[in-house]
């Protein structure tokens, strides 16, 4: 009799569990536990259901999160969505205004870069053209790439990179003919994603995190995760970087929110670049010369140029000069920008032309 | 017995098949070491090997050139060792690369790091093999090349930046457009045995602590070899304890092809073998100097590196030279071509030249800056160097504080070997702690 319960008893398990699975394949909507850490990467950007419906709306299932941020890096003119892939019953910890938010183990951080061909009018259409993971397995944090199909239907892991041609209108009404956009291999997103030694995010810091919500100008990204139950310990009042594209905004302000934005991933204490002694991170302080202004760069030479920053002299600044090179060794950063960002040379200009 | 053929013929079938399917590793079941061979060589196979599991690999390619379309990527790596066949024989050529900082290698973050029996060509304008933050990095008959001495070349051969524990040796360096063989910020640093030649520096060592730089081969450099500090770096303020012995320095008198006006390197005059800068506790000892016709040591503090140096600004660098010690060094000269053209064409030339003018045209061996700036009201006065050198040995001081003055004045402070006597600071021995083995 107490043989029989237990066989019943498994085989009710064991149709729960089919029955489960059968609803899974019905409805691919992102069920909390779905994703296997241990299967991660997989091969498909589909298998891990992060978004409802059609895939290439994006709109976000369970335990995923859209996040903005305010002072982005420049790629090509893409556009980019965000979000945060969340393991059940995990939250987000706040460390620090600047350091970037503590993620818990399964953490899945989601950048898709799309070019639209319009960007004044979404309607027209857009192209995905990679979704960028970053993945916490266990303590480190690995990075997986996505490339969309033609058909924009599916994604699918290349590890070698590859290269793609795109082309938008942006918001100034100019078209932009990206010939070469690059596609980096796995390997590459350590350059950018790395301090002191380890790989790690970048933009999710609260002073770029701290900002309206891009759909309800009200409310506070921050105070959102907060009350959706996945953020901890966060201050009522933080540090904001400036949206360096505010034009009623200083020429100083404006200058440093690009480049912390834009250069300071590798360009701060314990970034890739620590060696070259160049701290333009937004919260940087320290002795001046560390700041660019009349400092000579230590494994570049630039034609008839001697230091990064020569105060009020754009033209012979070393750090602009390398912003309008598109070709090896001169542009910088080093991956990620195939043609120049005409707006945000035009803001270190001004930066540099301030300065005294 | 039938039954027993047959397992023997499937066991052997079975081991065709595997060897078959594992035909990269040399040795059957050794999954450490992955060949490559010229005419089968796949850069993204390469490439997914070291993105999905490279610790403990051995990759190791054969004779022929291997052309490369991208860097080659190295991170987060415990015990790698990328060999050729030979410095002659196995050629990673980035002729066609499309890498966007232009290097050949570029690795980071890692621990025992082992490159040998290779050489490096045509990177587009990058360094031929950066390596960041690594402990324990050893590079043994590594060529880094460019075919001509062009100011599009990288700007160095070998980079190991920010590292503990590293060896470089049996390389050779041609064509770099700042220094064939550099080592910046590291502590523990062996650089022996090499050649360097047609670089604008053959060698290049900035602010790093615990330095030998012996057995090497310098010729037909613009200068042969930079010791200095740099201002504004952060991991290693001020270097120390380097020597620099047994070394060969000949007719490095090749004019500065870097393009004029373009950072530290593109300043330098032909001419020298050793040229140092805000460094402390270098000892130069036993080398041979041969033609290196604007003197075979030059030493200079920063300001003449840097004529807009503001102290203030990094308060913690050290811009003087101090603890010196220059003994028992070999010089002749007068066999090279003494290059005015050269000289004049780089922006701290007519300086030299017009202190060789004020000394009656004599050349020296051993030219170096009084570093003291007191008369122009700065509180910076340097010791001297300790020279114990023979009494042939041509020396000759200036004072340099006025230098920047248009027209510059210069003011000879010492010709006399005499004046440079003292207790010499000698070199304090250090051991690597953990550098992979060599090659065999």
């Amino acid at each position: 009799m107490r043989k029989n319960i237990y066989v019943l008893v498994l085989l009710s398990l064991m149709l729960l569990g089919s029955s489960c699975n059968i609803e899974n394949e019905d409805d691919p909507i992102n069920e909390y536990g779905n994703i296997d850490l241990n299967k991660v990467p997989y091969n498909k950007l589909s298998d891990y259901s992060f978004f409802t419906g059609d895939m290439n709306e994006l709109n976000p299932g369970q335990g995923v999160y859209s996040y903005d941020l305010t002072a982005p890096l420049f790629s090509d003119y893409t556009a980019k969505e965000r979000f945060i892939y969340l393991p059940e019953g995990t939250n987000m910890e706040y460390q620090g205004d600047f350091s970037v938010l503590n993620f818990p183990i399964g953490t899945i951080i989601i950048k898709n870069f799309i070019y639209y061909k319009d960007v004044r009018d979404k309607s027209l259409g857009r192209t995905i053209i990679e979704t960028r993971l970053l993945v916490r397995k266990e303590t480190k944090w690995k990075p997986f790439l996505y490339k969309w199909n033609d058909e924009q239907t599916e994604a699918t892991r290349l590890i070698v990179g590859g290269t793609a041609t795109a082309s938008t209108i942006i918001e100034n009404g100019n078209l932009k003919e990206i010939t070469r956009y690059v596609i980096p291999r796995e390997l590459d997103c350590r350059t950018c994603h790395n301090l002191n030694k380890e790989m790690t995010p970048i933009g999710l810091k609260p002073a770029n995190l701290n900002r309206p919500m891009d759909d309800d100008l009200s409310l506070n990204q921050m105070d959102n995760f907060v009350e959706q139950g996945i953020l901890n310990g966060s201050p009522v009042s933080m540090s904001q970087i400036p949206d360096y594209s505010d034009s009623t905004l200083g020429p100083i302000i404006r200058g440093r929110a690009y480049l912390d934005a834009n250069c300071a991933f590798c360009h701060r204490q314990g970034g890739t670049a620590n060696a070259n002694g160049l701290y333009i991170n937004w919260d940087f302080e320290g002795e001046k010369i560390h700041t660019g202004i009349f400092k000579i760069p230590t494994n570049y030479n630039a034609p008839q140029l001697q230091y990064d920053i020569v105060p009020g002299n754009p033209d012979e600044s070393i750090l602009l000069y390398r912003m309008t090179q598109t070709e090896a060794p001169d542009v910088m950063p080093q991956i990620g920008r195939s043609i120049n960002h005409n707006e945000g040379i035009e803001i270190i200009r001004e930066y540099i032309y301030n300065i005294e | 017995m039938k039954i027993a053929r047959l397992l023997q013929l499937f066991f052997f079938l079975s081991i065709i098949i595997i060897s078959s399917c594992s035909d990269n590793d040399e040795e059957f079941g050794d999954t450490s070491l992955i060949s490559f061979e010229e005419a089968t060589f796949s850069e993204d196979q390469f490439i997914i090997y070291l993105t999905e599991d490279p610790n403990g690999k051995t990759f190791s390619f054969g004779a022929g050139t291997y052309n490369f379309t991208n860097t080659i990527p190295l991170a987060d790596i415990e015990n790698l060792t990328i060999k050729g066949a030979g410095i002659d024989e196995t050629y990673f050529d980035f002729s066609n690369s499309a890498s966007t900082s232009g290097e050949g290698i570029a690795a980071m973050d890692c621990s025992n790091l082992l490159f040998c029996g290779f050489t490096i060509q045509n990177t587009n304008g990058g360094n031929a093999i950066t390596a960041r933050n690594i402990t324990g990095l050893r590079i043994d008959g590594v060529g880094t090349v460019w075919p001509e001495s062009s100011p599009d070349n990288g700007a160095y051969g070998i980079y190991p930046v920010e590292s503990d524990d590293v060896i470089v040796e049996n390389c050779y360096a041609q064509a770099a457009v700042d220094a064939g063989i550099y080592s910046g910020q590291n502590q523990r640093v062996i650089l022996r045995n090499n050649r360097m030649t047609q670089n604008v520096f053959g060698m290049e060592a900035e602010n790093n602590i615990d330095v030998e730089i012996y057995d090497n081969e310098f010729y037909l450099n613009t200068t042969g070899l930079l010791v200095y500090d740099l201002a504004g770096v952060d991991k290693i303020k001020s270097g120390s304890n380097c020597k620099v012995y047994n070394n060969t320095f000949t007719d490095n008198n090749q004019s500065n092809f870097a393009e004029l006006g373009s950072g530290l390197a593109a300043d330098v005059p032909p001419g020298f073998g050793i040229l140092y800068s805000a460094t402390s506790s270098l000892e130069i000892t036993n080398n041979t100097f041969v033609d290196n016709e604007s003197g075979a040591i030059i030493g200079v503090a920063y300001f003449l590196v840097d004529f807009n140096f503001d102290p203030s600004t990094d308060s913690l660098f050290t811009f003087l030279n101090e603890d010196i010690y220059i003994h028992d060094n070999s010089y002749s000269s007068g066999g090279g071509t003494f290059n005015i053209a050269g000289i004049l064409d780089r922006p701290a030339g007519p300086l030299v030249w017009y202190t060789f003018a004020l000394n009656g045209n004599v050349r020296p061996d051993i030219f170096l800056d009084q570093q003291d700036y007191t008369a122009v009201g700065a509180p910076y006065a340097g010791t001297r160097a300790v020279i114990e050198e023979s009494s042939d040995v041509i020396l000759l001081e200036a004072n340099f504080a006025q230098a920047g003055e248009n027209p510059p004045i210069v003011i000879i402070t010492s010709t006399s070997l005499d004046d440079f006597t003292g207790t010499g600071t000698t070199h304090s021995d250090f051991d690597l702690v953990d550098v992979p083995s060599d090659c065999e």
